[in-house]
């Protein structure tokens, strides 16, 4: 039985693992932290159409637990590995365990990205405001409320491209912001039909059908307000947003009772690790570059799956993944499956 | 980057000194010409560059102001103090061989050194300004330091470094000082110049094609520092001019030589380094109301700091700010100081026995 090593056990790491056991493989499916499920973990619930990310991890949980041809290993991290004729020799950290695989997928997705040093947002400073990933904490349960008084938010504003399309943190666009402020926003509306929510953006990205959001959150009277907010200050137990209206050009002090920042994510920090490892690229921004997209490497036996070669949405997540899974058994010569 | 670049999100606006006390929006500015539409106001921006600073996209608003002002006919009402110092510069130009900044100061010189010392327009700001303190001391403060670290420099009788005919778009003249400033230059064989003044330090760094080195003289003491013995007492906080600061990215060199000063306690200002907010006027344009309400905005900040003294690095902040604490009736009571480095540093040198510069010359 050919054997195949997937690095992340995130929704990406779980889908390749699931439809390369099916196609016969022997997968060992690592995780460096305690549980699978990666972001999905975090979030509530999943555009476009809305189900819940807990079903949804349940499910491929299930799956992998009835799989016999899945091996998961938590807590687990790749400390070397040493090419072979027929694949790679896998060390794990910590005096792991070190075994034979004739491919890999590496799914190690990507971190979010830390507002902290963009002071002018106040994060770590005001308490009321929070990021996109604790809305999602909040989302999951009962109530959202204002961190700093227990109580739902009259007002709320959600601020896109925070750690994207900028010069001093990641110049590029994180892709799925834009779709997962409109989300949230319809959930925060759906909950709190009288709270005001803005959202200020530069371009709203929503491609292709998750552009239905868009138009969904504009008819639920979701304010767009184009502009990049410059500072945030807190004033008598509420958030005040300096900016300009570009579409007006007016100068306007906003105030909000909960500010959360729409932020991007960043490459998971042990891309470095792992490219030198098994002799990989990354791009300029740190992902896992791909030769052939979107899946293949210059390295044969090494494919890339979900948001390590680049930030995206869950679907492109699992698409990906079971494109690697066609791609190790195509690169893959043994047949005794 | 070049403004085609620019988002239109506003940032820049939002950012603004002027917004707090204007409607002026840099980003529209931007709009307007990159649509080909005209009437840009071309002469609200302080170009204090922090607008650039913040930019996602890392826009040249400096570069694209230079550019517009670039031979515009400037509304003479808005130059300060009668355009008196435009006309000595115009002089300068004038008359090339007669004129250039006076040149005499205490303390010993050499013009045989490779090092070269400018002192900018404060004899002139002496002669036209009442702002309760007197500027001449700034270069005797800056020789008396050089020659503590054991240079004699060479006095540059420049003209105008012609920063403000740059800014207010007089080309013709900004290009009249800077061929003679060069040729002079040339001609002198310097290899170093150093300048008390952050504008002047801007403008040979950044507008003159020089093949020296130009230093504030901030960062030349930072570099001979093991060499001053200073001493004093007191709270004191600073002042990043933008011409230093976010211009030129020096921030550390004024602290490190305030930090070297044994017996005084320096406290940030809560918008400090990059963040420094504009001291409220730029190349003499639009002293008002307006500008006024920015200084005394900055003062107020620098007091809640608690120091005694405000230092600079800019002879042209030192002054605004004077002259906002000498108005008459007082705007406010501000029991703070204002001062430059280099005067306050030159108040806290402590001779060494073996007396300085002894027999050592050139480049350190």
């Amino acid at each position: 039985m050919d054997k195949v090593v997937v690095v992340g056990g995130g929704i990406a790491g779980m889908q390749a693992a699931l439809d390369l056991s099916r196609m016969g493989f022997y997968v060992t499916l690592l995780e460096r932290k305690e549980e699978l499920g990666g972001k999905l973990r975090q979030l509530s619930t999943l555009f476009p159409r809305g189900e819940s990310a807990r079903d949804l991890l349940a499910a491929k949980q299930h799956r992998i637990g009835e799989s016999d041809n899945i091996q998961v290993m938590t807590n687990a991290e790749i400390e070397t590995v040493a090419p072979q004729p027929s694949g790679y020799t896998i060390t794990l950290s910590g005096g792991g365990d070190s075994f034979e695989v004739n491919a890999a997928v590496l799914a190690t997705g990507f971190d979010p990205f830390d507002p902290t040093p963009l002071e002018e947002y106040g994060y770590g400073r005001l308490k009321d405001v929070i990021t996109a990933f604790e809305l999602e904490a909040l989302l999951q349960g009962e109530k959202v409320v204002r961190p700093s008084t227990g109580l739902p938010p009259e007002s709320i504003s959600l601020l896109q491209c925070v750690g994207s399309r900028d010069r001093r943190t990641n110049r590029y666009c994180s892709y799925f912001c834009c779709t997962y402020a409109l989300k949230e926003a319809l959930a925060l509306k759906k909950r709190y039909p009288d709270a005001v929510i803005n959202i200020f953006y530069m371009d709203i990205r929503t491609p292709y059908l998750y552009e239905q959001l868009y138009t969904e959150a504009r008819d639920q009277a979701i304010r767009f307000i184009r502009s990049r907010v410059s500072g945030i200050t807190g004033k008598d137990g509420r958030l005040n947003l300096d900016l300009e209206n570009t579409l007006t050009g007016e100068s306007e002090t906003l105030t909000s009772e909960l500010v959360v920042l729409s932020t991007g994510g960043v490459p998971a920090a042990g891309n470095p690790h792992l490219a030198a490892q098994f002799g990989l690229t990354l791009s300029d921004q740190g992902f896992f570059e791909v030769e052939a997209p979107p899946v293949a490497t210059a390295a044969g036996r090494v494919f890339i799956a979900g948001a390590a070669s680049g930030l995206k949405d869950i679907s492109r997540c699992l698409a990906e993944a079971s494109a690697s899974a066609i791609q190790v058994r195509a690169s893959v010569n043994g047949r005794e499956r | 980057m070049s403004i085609t670049t620019c988002y239109q999100c506003g940032l820049c606006t939002g950012i603004c000194p002027k917004r707090l006390i204007t409607t002026y929006s840099p980003r529209r500015d931007l709009e307007k010409t990159l649509l080909g539409k005209g009437g840009v106001d071309l002469w609200s921006c302080l170009t204090c560059g922090l607008c650039s600073h913040y930019c996602p996209q890392g826009v040249g608003y400096l570069d694209f102001m230079k550019e517009v002002r670039h031979n515009a006919r400037l509304d003479q009402d808005l130059v300060a103090h009668k355009s008196v110092f435009n006309l000595i510069s115009r002089l300068m130009v004038a008359f090339p061989e007669k004129s250039g900044v006076p040149t005499d100061f205490s303390g010993e010189s050499d013009p045989e050194n490779k090092v070269g010392y400018f002192p900018g327009c404060i004899d002139f700001l002496d002669s036209f300004l009442e702002v309760g303190m007197g500027f001449h001391p700034v270069g005797d403060a800056a020789i008396k330091l050089m020659n503590a670290v054991g240079v004699k420099p060479r006095v540059m009788g420049l003209k105008c470094c012609g920063h403000d005919e740059l800014w207010q778009g007089n080309s013709e003249a900004f290009e009249g000082l800077k061929e003679h400033n060069t040729r002079t230059i040339k001609e002198s064989g310097i290899t170093t110049l150093v300048a008390t003044c952050a504008e002047c330090t801007r403008t040979f760094a950044m507008d003159y094609c020089l093949d020296i080195e130009v230093l504030h003289i901030s960062q030349f003491l930072e570099r001979n520092r093991d060499k001053l013995t200073l001493k004093g007492s007191g709270t004191v906080t600073y002042h990043d001019p933008c011409r230093l600061g976010r211009h030129l990215q020096v921030f550390d060199a004024p602290r490190n030589l305030i930090a070297q000063v044994e017996g005084i306690t320096m406290v940030e200002m809560e918008n400090a380094r990059e963040d420094c907010q504009c001291c409220g006027i730029s190349a003499w344009l639009g002293c008002s109301t307006e500008s006024k309400a920015l200084l005394v905005q900055k003062l107020e900040e620098a007091e809640k700091t608690g120091a005694a003294t405000l230092l600079t690095t800019c002879t042209k902040c030192l002054a605004h700010l004077n002259c906002v604490l000498n108005e008459k009736p007082p705007l406010k009571e501000f029991k703070i100081a204002v001062q430059d480095l280099t005067t306050f540093l030159a108040e806290q040198l402590t001779k060494k026995e073996s007396g300085y510069g002894g027999g050592k010359k050139g480049v350190t």
